[in-house]
């Protein structure tokens, strides 16, 4: 896979856009979950406009903006969005609001915003662009599936280039079922053995065939499945992603990781295993856990190919990287590998 | 130049039929499936009629040998039409063969029970029903129709409103193209929940009685729900067993109105757009396509808006074009796939399937759709379109198959 990373928008629960240092500090939210550092969207949308929307879809088109403008592209040859809960909080009202009037008078905005397809659609609408434009919802793999489309359309030759994204919003409704469900703990239990603190984040990325001019990183290979289990068969797919970039497991500088399964101890093998001389970053620690949390490793990992070496205040802070994999495990059967070179 | 796509399986469930078998019949006899509702549980039944699948939930589970726990209708649905694509062929090489689904709703269904009984249930109650969720999202019952067929490989799911699995057949397409599977079972399934038939009646454009699209008088759509798969295959997987092939997909559009989030623009760009994509795809011109399926929900403003997308085309004469709404309802997610089957259906059975309930021209038209069922036709290329919320706009060519190249079909011809 040749494709070049050519702009970046993160909106995170980390300072990630604007003018500020890389990753200088972390943010350690003081809440029971991660919440999104917003920007402020007059600059990207219409107040009189942005005024009736949900944060999902301001935070979707201001950072599909942000990364147009860093890739100075005004118009992309597509707009795919992965996302694996889509509009929850139009969702949620609207829900509540059937329930309340017992299918009374109910208000159209909540119902029209939440389809999934809301974010891809605004983020066209904003630019009246006319583009492929398409959205991804397969759980934690909704952003994986955005970009192969992407990737693939684009040595399809349909089109130089694509604006990708991941987006999901967190509510408290949605971070209160996640709990319930047994799933999450808090952010302040560091006691708790297990689950995952929530989060979100909306991350766009202008991929292009292009590998003149600026670029992040290149994407050399994408590979993910949804039913592999066990050591063996996880190793297989990691296999093909090294095949497909053409590279040795021992040249991975570093593995960028994000983990919500309960098997800690596999997870941890395939990474220590296969790849025991790189340096290794949580991604999830900075954005925490929701299903297109990839997509912020995606940013996290192309930044850090960029400028070739780790964040300075991680424990190998400084350390040289040309070659990333991010390994990104969601549940116990969705496992994606992407791999990032320095072109 | 670019690889063939062939479609080697078709299954259906909708109000106009539970099986192909069925819907055909339906069509042929120009019955619709649009009709009081009787499943689900909604103040507006008496309202709206709508297309809902003639089998309760505790019968479809029956049929498909399910055990009786909740499942979401959604799931229920596309199980039924995806088992009967794959019409009981072995799926030993299942590594090869993956899934793309779409929907606009998926566990809905169950998650507005939920929501409902928490206005009244304690809080242990409340834990103990909460894993209904985990088929909240739309990816779930994707996730659960390839477990229950065996199907291994590549999955996920679209969901760009009422074009959802028209994108999933060209993303299924796509990977068949560049070798990621030898075969894709495409399509999609959506169940009626309250949640749409409210979200749709606060919109003002449900229609009160069956609905009459493309008519002067049309008084807006009536939701349906179904499902309905196509099983894709690469031209070499198919040539293996080409007595199987019913149609190739020879050409795909996707193109967005970008006007405004729910209505289409009047001169129907984004429409004009994805039908000029999927013509160019398909290596054809208008002049070629012999039939149009119209997205045609019945609403003022989408007949209007796909109208004059089809005559700025530019055809000599315009080809005679329909929809098949009035028979299943505005099925949303399936619909794309749904009348990807029907259009299937009248290149196999050399028939046009007629609008039902039209009696007056639009006065922004030049045409009247077709008003009869017309017989022995020689259907080539047939175009089926696709217009969703968002401005998601996709249009498929579903083509008679040329005979793949490959010995064994040389053999058999």
């Amino acid at each position: 896979m040749n494709l070049y990373i050519k702009g970046l928008g993160c909106i995170s629960p980390q300072n990630t856009f604007g003018d500020v240092t890389f990753m200088e500090n972390a943010v350690i939210p003081e809440g029971e979950y991660f919440t999104c550092v917003e920007p402020s969207y007059r600059e990207y949308i219409d107040p009189k406009i942005s005024r009736r929307m949900s944060r999902i879809i301001k935070m979707g088109i201001a950072s599909a903006k942000m990364a147009l403008a860093d890739g100075g592209i005004a118009e992309p040859g597509a707009i795919i969005t992965g996302t694996g809960l889509g509009c929850v909080a139009d969702t949620g009202q609207f829900l509540d609001d059937i329930i309340s009037s017992n299918e009374g008078m109910c208000s159209p905005t909540a119902f029209i915003q939440s389809t999934h397809n809301t974010i891809s659609s605004q983020i066209a609408i904003n630019l009246t662009c006319h583009s492929y434009n398409s959205t991804y919802v397969q759980r934690a793999h909704s952003f994986e599936s955005a970009l192969l489309d992407a990737a693939l359309r684009i040595s399809d030759g349909c089109m130089e280039n694509a604006l990708v994204g991941g987006v999901d919003e967190l509510t408290p409704r949605l971070a209160d079922i996640a709990k319930t469900m047994g799933l999450s703990r808090s952010l302040r239990d560091s006691n708790a053995a297990k689950g995952f603190v929530p989060g979100e984040g909306s991350v766009f990325a202008l991929v292009s065939s292009d590998a003149s001019g600026k670029n992040y990183a290149k994407i050399r290979a994408l590979r993910f499945a949804a039913n592999v289990s066990g050591h063996d068969a996880v190793r297989a797919l990691c296999d093909e992603a090294l095949r497909e970039a053409h590279l040795n497991a021992d040249a991975v500088d570093c593995v960028i990781d994000g983990n919500s399964s309960s098997d800690e101890g596999e997870f941890d093998s395939i990474i220590k295993s296969g790849f025991p001389g790189a340096a290794r970053v949580s991604f999830t620690q900075y954005c925490g856990e929701y299903f297109t949390a990839s997509a912020f490793g995606l940013w996290l990992g192309a930044r850090i190919v960029s400028r070739g070496s780790l964040p300075s205040h991680s424990n190998q802070g400084g350390r040289a990287v040309t070659n990333t994999l991010i390994y990104n495990r969601a549940g116990d059967s969705y496992h994606s590998f992407i791999i990032l070179s320095h072109d | 130049m670019k690889q063939r796509i062939y479609i080697t399986g078709i299954g259906i469930i909708s109000a106009a039929g539970n099986n192909v078998a069925e819907v055909l019949s339906s069509l042929v006899n120009r019955r619709s499936g649009i009709d009081s509702i009787r499943f689900l549980k909604t103040e507006l039944s008496a309202k709206y009629p709508a297309g809902e699948v003639k089998l309760s939930n505790a019968e479809l589970a029956a049929m498909l040998n399910l055990p009786a726990e909740s499942h979401s209708r959604t799931f229920l649905l596309g199980l039924a039409a995806a088992r009967e694509a794959l019409g009981g062929k072995p799926t030993a090489n299942s590594a090869r063969t993956g899934l793309i689904s779409a929907t606009t709703v998926g566990g809905m269904d169950l998650t507005e029970e939920y929501f409902a009984a928490l206005h009244n249930a304690s809080h242990a109650a409340r834990a103990a029903d909460i894993r209904v969720l985990f088929s909240h999202d739309c990816g779930a019952a994707t996730e659960k129709i390839a477990r229950t067929l065996g199907l291994h490989g590549m999955i996920s799911t679209v969901s760009t409103a009422c074009s959802s699995s028209a994108n999933a057949m060209q993303y299924a397409a796509s990977l068949i193209r560049n070798g990621y599977a030898d075969r894709m079972l495409a399509g999609g399934s959506d169940a009626l929940s309250r949640f749409t038939i409210n979200g749709f009646s606060t919109l003002k454009i449900l229609d009160e009685a069956q609905c009459n699209p493309f008519d002067d008088n049309r008084g807006g759509l009536n939701l349906g729900e179904g499902a309905a798969y196509l099983l894709l295959e690469s031209e070499e997987s198919a040539s293996a067993h080409p007595e199987d092939i019913l149609s190739e997909l020879s050409g795909c559009g996707n193109a967005c109105d970008a006007f405004h989030q729910t209505a289409m623009s009047d001169n129907g760009e984004g429409p004009y757009l994805s039908m000029k994509y999927a013509l160019a795809d398909a290596g054809i011109s208008i002049d070629d396509v012999d039939y149009i399926n119209l997205h045609g929900t019945g609403t003022d403003n989408n007949d209007v808006s796909e109208g004059r997308a089809i005559e700025r085309l530019g055809a000599k004469t315009i080809p005679p074009y329909s929809t098949t709404k009035s028979y299943t309802g505005h099925t949303l997610g399936a619909a794309g796939a749904i009348e990807a089957v029907i259009s299937i259906l009248s290149i196999r059975e050399r028939m046009i399937f007629p609008n039902l309930n039209f009696t007056t021209r639009m006065k922004e038209l030049s045409c009247d759709p077709v008003r009869e069922v017309v017989r022995n036709v020689d259907l080539t290329h047939v175009m089926s379109n696709s217009f969703g919320f968002g401005g998601n706009n996709s249009s498929l060519i579903l083509s008679k198959a040329s005979a793949p190249k490959n010995k064994s079909a040389e053999t058999t011809r």
